[in-house]
């Protein structure tokens, strides 16, 4: 079969627990601020409608092409999945409550489910059925008391396992613990009575051998947490950070903790006014963006380093070699991606987005400076193989956007670091990209021998499908497409364990 | 949102208890009860602070009172109170170390609550929503810690 035809093949009899579409094609009703009973959605865009608050689940999805035999284990994903309540709709992505999806590979075929996190916040909001406290993007009048921003927590973005436990991630405040095995929820996370409710960002960074970092900011803080490979903490900082409004993400070397803090303010008194946090984030073009170059082994020794304004979300790898780091991540202009694109896409409008491009960063300890250098690819979500995370990697795995009219990201690519070639496949109009892993081929220690799996959304069949590719060879298209007989919102990130 | 509101709950909390009670006592006087209910828990002690309008919200408390916690509630009496509008501080010193702990970034970590069960957004309420009537009859004033 051309693999390249997939999704131009029409579907056989669906397998698995259908849910009538109307069930989950959920009206939007009213957007946040705009009378819109009817938004008008791209049908590229249906997975952000989000669902009522239902769980889902299909026991075996359809597969078309072939699942490798080795390929056996659990792809965890989390994402915003629930924007709007009593007629009122979130107006960011971000807003959204987490639902966490699983992904099971067995002898059996490939089972699928998603289930709400049942935080504190998701609880209350559903028995009231209306939203009751402020969101990251949407100034929702607090109707319940915020003591902590785990009364906000969504736990929206990232899910990892850790030791027996899942944790469901988001940027402002603790990770909520889950089953693996059923994605019940079990509770807020606390490493420390005094880091209780602290920011545990969704983008920890887990070497191949398990050590685990993270990092939290908030109100002008930063937190440091290096735990085991079995969840215990074993060490954390608390210090003053430079001045910004958001940090998502980071890097960690053989021997460094790496920050890029962009110049975002928060503008307290619109948030006083009632805004929310996101509604209130400035971008100041002149100020710089800062690289922050922490000691793994001494958290109190840290250097900043300066480089003209530049926004980041996501990094791929760094990785170290004679007192000179070298990091990637996806650069882009400033805040437009999140304040103008997202809030858009939330309305059901496809739309070209600020463009983001590879970023390659060299860091210079000796000399105290830095060299940032870029490709033009529009990507997003980078991801390397794990063996690879804190050493020398050689390639790179992002989404992309086969060109600027395609409203999003629509293929995969893999680049080569050393030689600047890459291998990619894109579905063109059919189909749109999210985040995609890589799995390491068991038996094998040779970085890039594996699977490239993924979550892609079927426009004409308005269905969710996964994605299974050689490593290798993305360019002839998925070796398998698991086809699930529903679509699921959107998801941001997540991993993959093998069995 | 700004930082300093977090260091306000927990250095009026320090300040109201290291205080003595300085009871008013005016001709026409009135008894206050604060019940507590909700999830109290049974650690530690139940701290309550009792300011009146001239006072300086969540600085220096008027008078104080520390009763151990009981998971179906507790209940506190002010005696002898002067007419007036007052508003209530409260919470749940669960370790017993005689302070409401907070976080690494000020934020507090045992359970609290105020008087008409209001509450701030990230910091305390104001006192007038905090605030109630207290005439020359006696008073119970019920706070639910959620």
């Amino acid at each position: 079969m051309n693999r390249r035809s997939f999704l131009k093949t029409t579907g056989t009899a669906l397998t698995g627990a259908a849910l009538p579409m109307a069930v989950l094609n959920a009206t939007a009703t009213s957007a946040q601020g705009v009378a819109s009973t009817q938004l008008d959605f791209h049908p590229s865009l249906t997975t952000m409608r989000g669902f009522n608050g239902q769980d889902i689940s299909c026991e075996r999805a359809m597969v078309e092409g072939r699942i490798p035999a080795d390929l056996r284990g659990s792809f965890f994903r989390n994402g915003p999945g629930l924007f709007e309540r009593g007629g009122q709709r979130y107006s960011h992505w971000f807003d959204g409550d987490g639902l966490v999806n699983a992904w099971r590979f067995s002898d059996k075929g490939v089972s699928h489910q998603a289930r709400f996190v049942q935080t504190k916040k998701f609880i209350a909001e559903q028995q009231a059925n209306e939203f009751l406290v402020p969101a990251f993007g949407s100034g929702i009048k607090a109707k319940m008391p915020i003591r902590s921003s785990d009364d906000m927590n969504t736990a929206n973005t990232n899910v990892v396992r850790l030791g027996d436990r899942l944790l469901a991630m988001w940027e402002g405040g603790s990770a909520t613990a889950l089953d693996p095995d059923t994605l019940e929820t079990r509770g807020l996370v606390t490493w420390a009575p005094e880091l209780k409710s602290m920011p545990f960002s969704a983008h920890p960074k887990i070497e191949a051998d398990g050590t685990f970092w993270n990092f939290g900011t908030m109100m002008g803080k930063m937190v440091i947490y290096h735990i085991s490979a079995k969840g215990e903490l074993l060490r954390h900082a608390v210090f003053d950070a430079p001045a910004t409004g958001m940090v998502h993400d980071f890097a960690v070397s053989q021997q460094h903790i790496i920050f890029v803090l962009p110049p975002i303010g928060i503008d307290y008194k619109s948030v006083r006014d009632g805004k929310s946090l996101g509604e209130a984030m400035t971008w100041d073009a002149n100020a710089p963006t800062r690289v922050l170059v922490i000691d793994k082994a001494d958290f109190t020794k840290r250097r900043i380093i300066e480089m003209p304004a530049h926004m980041v979300f996501h990094f791929g790898n760094a990785w170290e070699e004679n007192n000179i780091i070298r990091v990637d991540y996806v650069k882009s202009k400033n805040l437009s991606i999140m304040n103008e694109w997202m809030p858009k896409l939330m309305r059901g409008e496809r739309a070209a987005s600020d463009a983001a491009h590879p970023a390659f960063l060299r860091i210079d300890l000796n000399k105290g400076r830095v060299d940032l250098t870029g490709l033009s690819d529009d990507v997003e979500f980078p991801r390397i193989d794990p063996r690879m995370v804190a050493r020398r990697n050689r390639s790179i795995y992002y989404p992309y956007a086969s060109s600027q009219q395609s409203g999003g990201l629509n293929g995969v690519m893999r680049l080569d670091v050393d030689s600047g070639k890459t291998d990619r496949y894109s579905f063109g109009d059919a189909a749109t990209v999210e985040e995609h892993v890589f799995v390491p081929k068991p038996g094998s220690n040779r970085e890039g021998d594996g699977y490239l799996i993924g979550v892609g959304f079927d426009i004409k069949r308005q269905q969710t499908f996964g994605t299974v590719f050689d490593g290798n060879n993305l360019a002839a298209g998925p070796m398998a497409l698991v086809r699930l007989p529903y679509w699921v919102p959107s998801c941001f990130h997540g991993h993959f364990y093998a069995a | 949102m700004t930082p300093p509101r977090y260091a306000k709950i927990t250095n009026a909390a320090v300040l109201a208890f290291g205080l003595s009670a300085i009871g008013a006592s005016p001709a026409f006087a009135a008894n206050l009860t604060v019940e507590v209910s909700g999830e109290v828990g049974d650690k530690g002690a139940v701290m309550v602070a009792l300011y009146k309008a001239s006072d300086k919200w969540m600085g220096k408390a008027t008078d104080s009172r520390k009763t151990a916690a009981v998971k179906a509630g507790v209940a506190v009496t002010f005696n002898d109170l002067a007419e007036g509008e007052y508003a209530i501080s409260l919470f749940i010193d669960e370790n017993s170390n005689n302070k409401l702990d907070s976080n690494a970034v000020g934020m507090p970590i045992e359970p609290y609550a105020f008087s008409n069960d209001a509450s701030g957004s990230f910091g305390p309420p104001s006192f007038d929503k905090a605030k109630f009537v207290l005439g020359k009859d006696d008073k119970k004033h019920v706070i639910t810690i959620k």
